[in-house]
């Protein structure tokens, strides 16, 4: 044989074999850690996953959750994002709005998930008729209380019945006494996502609808920002070191260290707790309501990118993740798959956990085009009335104003 | 001519070459993309609206938006704080550790480490000394019967103000301090001598000598300090991310959340080109009232 | 000698002292790093704050390794900075040695350039860098990093080493050049040798320059595996859990390559700065 001749049976061969052995590749970006180590269940999903398509070779990458959003976005700019996207379920709307994700609609409605997945989740994600990422891990925030703060202070509580806000303002200030303070917030950005349950719970709304409309002025939010404002202003039942608790760290280590009895927050705050001291009693009720009930439905959803070339083998993925086989994963990490089968499960069998499940179908839907702006504009109003000591009112009307600008140059 | 005598009658240009090729792929062209961008009304979330050619009316947009005007004067004042401070506090330093006394090099090597630790680890340090519950600064305040409960030292809007530019210029001070002890390392000792043998005291023979000495180093540490301050990012965006409410928003932090915010990145550009403009004007205009000609 | 030995030991006193309590101040930071780095979880977060801990150990540089999988990171942030050091200060040698030597056509607008460069806001580089840097295919690498730090320290690098190489006569140069050797040799020989401390000062700005810089780090490398040790070391603060005595044991365990490169650097960077910056 030439060595011509062998030279080309040599490249046809080795082209047979590349073609044969090529797999389609799926990239990834978690945060959180999930990926961390090989016993991570996430991890054994993957496997589990490429084996049952041995032609598909997914690719896990740990990111940090800090400026990922960023991230993702000049990624995308420049064509070189992953194909999914694990996002906060309030990225959703402004990830999908400017274009770097792709709708899923036609996916969901297939495949049936959109019977399996809880409905406030998957309308946290939509935007315009586009639903723009899948849910996976869902939250719902309750009241953490320190049981034993509340035996000390001869207060009774009930884990069915949401306290009104002035059985909430008469707790808190019970609790209130020497180093102690009756309750906790975050604040700067994290303010509004804290406050936000309270405007809606008094029977406002943050956005109109068709998100084209600031509502959290109206006199039902101004009456709500008042009242979460003097918690702090009038009745002093925030510590005032609570002007700079930016992290959720932040206040559980607060509440850890006996600075604040009470705090809002979800149920991803079980396993820290626990860890962190497994002794303090602590116990979940529910979110406090007015006219209705309310709570923050925050949590995780699955996306995929705009300009992924493996559109198909990305949501075969997500559909395998998002399974009712695969619940186990979200629950190994101390959290609640988005489904509404889920509660069901057989997986929960913490009280606390149950706690916060009770409170997830009066999950109210955060996400707006201009979601982290608002974010911002709000932290500085609650600086403003806190800090400053601005009137609320001024300070809710001209957060209002700054956020419809806003809204109004993109609509 | 022959090769080589041409490569060795341009070799200068030859050697600066490989920088300038570089430095155009890498920072020229990105500039300007931005510049071009500055003109068109390039919104993330109104790019299916298309992106239209706008003029100038990002920049008559900054000029007139008052959070715009807020940065800039935090950033003014930022700026001067700490070039003040790194200044200052940099030449006192060096003025102790470039005494005559035996022993002073271990300090030269402690003195160091503030400058060694990685920005973004400086600002996370600084955060939890801060911290509103735990943190060592609200500690001491404590003990010291200075206050009576901790107090948010970050989200007080004044208090934030203060306590990035003590972290900053703790940071960047030894920078200073270096290039004036080397400035004070070349001032012949005898000046000192023969001075103080006329008769002079400490005050007068630092103004007399010390100073003209100084004075090449100082307009090379101002300019340094005033360039990389007017643009330093990190430190800002760790510890407050420009708040609490605007007080520490700077125009790098602010030109960065109307890009990833606001996602309007013409806008962005704008704001970027006239803070440059702005910064040029000010280094020249120092430079040369300081120098009397231009910048050798 | 200059002043009596009463003058002498007085002003010895007031030195020593004030350096001691400014020292000391200005390392509180640092010590309090260490102090709760020393601390296990439940002491690190007690209220009241206590200032010493209990129970130290150094368990926590431990965690920080495993934990934020720092020995990966540490060694990506030493190869790119100790590169970016190495390609910095070879160009900077070829362009400070070209300007101090040459007369060049517009050698001022060449440095008005350089210094320019440096003003403009990083966020205004981001995107369009993001983009040149994608079409070379440079995302999520070393090299494109490399590049990128190389750029930002050019600028400093040369002018510092400009200043060095300014104040050695040239005459020196001549004379070897007479004698034969070509220019390459002369510089090797004679500059190289006498500017060694200013060299090595540039050497010490690169690293430090390129170990702590952030915002491009964090942009363009995307892959954990290649991720540095300053974004590794912020993204470990995220919304939900901060642990920070671990925090603070990774952020000496950051610090230390610097301090120990400097040290080692030490006895130029004095008297290299001493050439340098004086003259401008």
């Amino acid at each position: 044989m030439s060595v011509k001749k062998m030279v080309l049976i040599s490249i046809m061969v080795l082209a047979f074999f590349t073609f044969v052995g090529a797999k389609t590749v799926v990239t990834m970006w978690v945060y959180d850690e999930m990926a961390a180590s090989e016993e991570m269940e996430l991890v054994q999903a993957q496997k589990e996953f490429m084996r049952l398509n041995p032609d598909i070779d997914l690719r896990i990458e740990n990111m940090p959750h800090r400026g990922l959003m960023e991230k993702f976005i000049t990624a995308s700019l420049a064509g070189v994002a992953p194909d999914i996207i694990h996002i906060a379920t309030t990225w959703a709307v402004e990830l999908g709005a400017i274009g770097t994700l792709l709708p899923l609609n036609n996916y969901i409605y297939q495949s049936g998930k959109d019977k399996e997945v809880i409905p406030g989740a998957i309308e946290s994600s939509t935007f315009d008729g586009n639903i723009y990422a899948l849910p996976w891990i869902s939250d719902a925030t309750g009241l953490i209380i320190n049981k034993t703060a509340f035996e000390k202070a001869g207060i009774t509580y009930s884990r069915e019945e949401a306290l009104t806000w002035d059985e909430f303002l008469e707790v808190a200030k019970k609790l209130t006494h020497g180093n102690q303070y009756g309750f906790g917030i975050r604040s700067g950005r994290g303010a509004s996502y804290g406050w936000y349950p309270w405007l809606v719970a008094n029977g406002g709304r943050i956005f109109s609808e068709d998100g084209s409309q600031v509502l959290f002025n109206s006199p039902e939010g101004k009456e709500a920002f008042r009242f979460y404002a003097e918690l702090f202003t009038k009745h002093k039942v925030i510590p005032p070191g609570a002007i700079a608790y930016d992290t959720w760290g932040d206040l559980r280590n607060s509440f850890l260290g006996g600075r604040i009895a009470m705090y809002i927050a979800g149920d991803w705050e079980i396993l820290p707790l626990r860890e962190a001291n497994p002794d303090f009693e602590i116990d979940v009720i529910p979110h406090p309501m007015q006219v209705r009930r309310a709570c923050s439905l925050g949590g995780s959803s699955l996306g995929v990118w705009s300009g992924s070339k493996v559109q198909d083998a990305a949501w075969a993925w997500l559909d395998f993740l998002t399974d009712a086989e695969r619940m186990g994963v979200a629950f190994s990490y101390g959290r609640f798959p988005a489904r509404v089968d889920a509660a069901d499960s057989g997986y929960i069998d913490d009280p606390l956990i149950m706690q916060f499940l009770k409170e997830l179908p009066f999950g109210i839907n955060h996400a707006g085009l201009v979601g982290d702006y608002s974010r911002t504009v709000l932290g500085d109003a609650f600086t403003a009335v806190m800090i400053d000591g601005e009137d609320p009112v001024i300070a809710i009307d001209r957060a209002a104003r700054m956020v419809q600008e806003a809204l109004d140059e993109v609509y | 001519m022959s090769m080589s005598r041409f490569f060795n009658k341009h070799m200068g240009f030859f050697l600066v070459s490989p920088t300038i090729a570089i430095m155009i792929l890498v920072i020229v062209i990105p500039l300007v993309i931005g510049f071009v961008m500055s003109f068109f009304n390039y919104n993330l979330l109104t790019l299916h609206r298309g992106t239209p050619f706008i003029g100038l009316s990002n920049y008559s947009r900054a000029v007139s938006d008052s959070a715009f005007w807020m940065a800039s004067w935090n950033t003014i004042w930022w700026t001067l704080a700490n070039v003040g401070g790194q200044v200052l506090l940099g030449l006192g330093i060096a003025l102790l550790v470039s005494q005559r006394v035996k022993g002073v090099g271990v300090y030269k090597a402690l003195i160091l480490i503030p400058w060694a630790v990685p920005s973004a680890v400086a600002a996370l340090s600084w955060m939890w000394l801060l911290h509103p519950e735990f943190g060592f600064v609200n500690d001491i305040a404590v003990r010291l019967g200075l206050i009576a409960e901790p107090f948010p030292w970050l989200g007080n809007p004044l208090s934030a103000q203060i306590w990035v530019v003590i972290a900053r210029v703790w940071k960047e001070f030894p920078l200073s301090a270096l290039i004036f002890h080397a400035a004070l390392q070349t001032i012949p000792y005898d000046l000192y001598e023969a001075a103080e043998v006329d008769g002079a005291g400490v005050w007068s023979r630092f103004w007399s000598i010390t100073i003209p000495y100084l004075r090449a180093s100082i307009v090379v540490a101002v300019t340094l300090i005033t360039i990389w301050t007017f643009n330093s990012f990190n430190m800002i965006w760790v510890m407050t991310r420009g708040g609490p409410r605007g007080a520490t928003e700077i125009l790098a932090t602010s030109i960065y959340k109307t890009a990833f915010q606001r996602y309007n990145f013409g806008y962005a550009s704008s704001q970027s080109i006239l803070m440059v403009a702005f910064l040029a004007v000010l280094i020249f205009f120092y430079l040369h009232k300081v120098e009397g000609k231009k910048i050798d | 000698m200059f002043s009596s030995r009463k003058k002498r030991i007085r002003r010895a006193l007031i030195v020593h002292t004030s350096l001691i309590i400014l020292t000391f101040v200005i390392l509180l930071p640092v010590i309090w790093m260490f102090l709760t780095s020393l601390k296990p979880t439940a002491e690190t977060l007690s209220f009241p704050p206590k200032l010493l801990p209990e129970n130290p150990s150094f368990q926590n540089y431990l965690s920080a390794w495993r934990n934020m999988r720092l020995g990966t990171y540490f060694f990506n942030s030493l190869y790119v900075s100790l590169m970016t050091t190495f390609v910095a200060v070879f160009f900077g040698c070829m362009g400070g040695y070209a300007l101090a030597r040459f007369r060049m056509k517009g050698e001022k607008l060449y440095l008005m350039f350089i210094l320019m460069t440096r003003m403009f806001p990083a966020v205004i580089f981001l995107i369009p860098f993001f983009i040149v840097m994608r079409n070379l295919q440079l995302i999520d690498s070393f090299t494109g990093l490399i590049i990128s730090y190389t750029v930002f320290a050019l600028p400093f690098s040369i002018w510092l080493l400009r200043g060095f190489f300014r104040n050695i006569p040239s005459e020196l140069e001549e004379a070897a050049r007479i004698d034969g050797c070509t220019r390459l040799k002369a510089f090797t020989k004679i500059i190289l040798p006498l500017s060694a401390p200013g060299i090595a000062a540039t050497a010490v700005f690169c690293f430090i320059m390129a170990w702590n810089e952030f915002m491009f780090a964090n942009s363009l490398i995307m892959s954990d595996s290649k991720r540095m040790l300053t974004v590794a070391l912020v993204a470990s603060i995220d919304d939900f859990v901060v642990r920070w005595n671990e925090l603070m044991a990774g952020g000496l365990i950051t610090t230390l390559p610097v301090i120990v490169f400097y040290v080692f650097m030490q006895k130029y960077i004095t008297g290299g700065l001493t050439e340098g910056s004086v003259k401008g």
